[in-house]
């Protein structure tokens, strides 16, 4: 550990690091910016994206919550996406406690053909995936899009808890079975608690890769069944309608809220744990 | 399997072989689903490009109209080409990023990560959204750009805009494998390096740059097959122009129902992208075993 902290001052000097930082700082900046120019654009008086905005309102949160197309999306994407993370959390996890006792080739293929989803082209899925619940009576559907989504969230799940899995003491398992708890309580007693760190980052994972979700989405939604992705992707294409970036603000709350919490059960957890 | 021996009664160790294999079988359910709505509809998909043709034609009717016209054969090469272009940005912005990274201490650290991490939490309508009131021609960018005095730039619609936007999101898979081949690099490699006299940028293009070039490669291989799927960025940054496989594959069946076609198109894209991963996995093996060089 001592050596790789003396390892970096070797090359440069404090020009050199100052470069580093400066240039470290402008990525961060401009992956961070973008999202909070979202913010003011959403209480604009005026009718467009312009910037900068003119007047100050809270009429584009007014038509969020008022407008029917708008709230429908909202609950139909929240919906199918709380019904998704649970699916995949199951699935993800079992995936995981299976895959983690192979190994060599079997377990590489089977990991590589269920990691799939995360790296195919959705279009490509996507194109298969509507043909197929076109004849299953699965398009239009909650059930078609919950189906669908969970075999794109599942590898998120799976890769989350696969990596907790990997930095856990076996033999604790072990000690659990020969006190003669069955495998059943060993797993909600012992595997859970340590793997949970790991099972929170996968679900907020799941539960993103489906609210996010537009390509599928596109494919198998109807009339009275548009999610809100799809919606927010045909408005910005359609109308410069802000209500767009009032959506946008309420998301980027929800999903820091979110992460924040995550952050803060796992890190009150690693305090208990250590006491 | 490391059983503390005399701790355990022979039930126990019996018990626990009984669990290792129903916890193989636990992964069953999981590739069942799969089968049913990943995989087979995959299959389908593959099945339907060869045999949705038009009466009379052959099984490759859809490839020959695929491959023969020529706007096809455009925005195939304008996917590779945009695809290969975002590889290049975000590998050159990754490196410093996963070096930054390596040097940083502590809580710096983990503010780096986060800060990298960020599109994996972030909605990619969103994002995009943003990077449309920026960049447009009333946007936040010539906004700032007039403050200073400079003339406007029309930068939405263009290959630019989609480069950027696909870029951003793409950053952390090319900076996580960069950041984990540097860490695992032996420090003391470069120590004797400099101990023998090499300049730092000796060391650094002769011992540090070489025994990273894995986590290039992996992170770059990544980054291009992801880009071959884009759609939602070129679709709200680009314009015509610069259409990409994805948006022709989806248009061929929203405007269209031209299913063959597209399941056709969809093969082409599915082959390229498992084509390419798996040229990626070789090379990366080929080089880890030729370089090794990592700590032991």
């Amino acid at each position: 550990m001592e050596t790789q902290r003396a390892f970096p001052q070797q090359f440069a000097r404090r020009s050199g690091a100052i470069a580093l930082y400066g240039f470290a700082g402008l990525v961060a900046f401009s992956l961070i910016a973008p999202l909070l120019i979202i913010i003011p654009m959403s209480f604009s008086g005026a009718d467009s994206f312009a910037f900068p905005p003119r007047g100050l309102s809270a009429r584009w949160y007014v038509n969020l919550f008022t407008s029917e197309s708008w709230t429908r999306g909202m609950l139909q994407s929240f919906g199918i996406a709380s019904v998704v993370t649970v699916l995949s959390v199951v699935l993800g996890t079992l995936a995981a406690l299976g895959l983690s006792r192979l190994k060599g080739i079997p377990q590489a293929t089977l990991s590589g053909l269920l990691m799939s989803p995360m790296i195919l082209p959705a279009v490509v899925s996507g194109v298969g995936v509507y043909a197929v619940f076109l004849k299953w009576h699965l398009t239009a559907s909650y059930l078609g899009f919950v189906l669908a989504h969970t075999a794109l969230a599942t590898p998120f799940v799976l890769t989350t808890v696969a990596a907790a899995l990997k930095g856990f003491d076996r033999t604790l398992e072990y000690a659990a079975a020969s006190c003669g708890a069955t495998p059943v309580a060993t797993f909600f007693h012992v595997t859970l608690p340590l793997i949970r760190p790991g099972l929170a980052s996968g679900a907020l994972f799941a539960f993103i890769a489906s609210f996010d979700e537009v390509v599928i989405a596109s494919f198998l939604g109807g009339p009275e069944l548009k999610t809100l992705p799809v919606q927010m992707f045909t408005s910005v294409y359609v109308d410069s309608d802000p209500t767009l970036a009032a959506v946008s603000t309420v998301i980027i709350a929800v999903t820091s809220l979110a992460i924040f919490a995550i952050m803060r059960s796992n890190q009150a957890r690693s305090v208990g744990g250590s006491h | 399997m490391h059983l503390p021996s005399g701790t355990t009664s022979p039930d126990a160790v019996r018990r626990a072989g009984r669990w290792r294999f129903t916890r193989t079988a636990l992964v069953v359910p999981v590739l069942l689903f799969f089968a049913a709505f990943f995989l087979y509809p995959m299959a389908m998909m593959v099945a339907k490009g060869l045999t949705d043709t038009p009466a009379g034609a052959g099984s490759w009717a859809n490839f020959a109209w695929f491959f023969d016209d020529e706007a096809n054969m455009r925005i195939y090469r304008h996917t590779l080409w945009t695809a290969l272009r975002v590889t290049l940005f975000c590998v050159l912005v990754a490196y410093p990023m996963a070096y930054a990274m390596l040097r940083a201490k502590g809580a710096w650290k983990l503010a780096i990560l986060g800060v990298v991490l960020l599109p994996f939490w972030t909605s990619a309508v969103v994002r995009n959204f943003a990077w449309v009131v920026i960049l447009q021609d009333r946007g936040v960018l010539n906004y700032l750009l007039a403050l200073v005095g400079i003339a406007p730039v029309s930068i939405l619609g263009t290959s630019t805009a989609v480069t950027i936007g696909m870029a951003q999101v793409l950053l952390p898979f090319a900076v996580l494998p960069i950041y984990t081949a540097m860490q695992k690099i032996d420090p003391n490699l470069v120590r004797a390096a400099l101990m023998l006299g090499a300049r730092p940028i000796v060391a650094f293009t002769t011992v540090f740059l070489p025994l990273s070039l894995t986590g290039v490669f992996a992170g770059a291989f990544l980054v291009f097959v992801l880009s071959l799927g884009f759609y939602v960025t070129p679709a709200m940054l680009g314009s015509a122009r610069e259409t990409m496989l994805p948006q022709l594959i989806f248009r061929q069946i929203d405007e269209l129902l031209a299913w063959g076609h597209a399941s056709a198109m969809a093969t082409v894209l599915l082959l390229t992208t498992v084509g390419i991963l798996v040229a990626g996995a070789l090379l990366t093996r080929t080089l880890r075993h030729r370089i090794g060089g990592t700590r032991p």
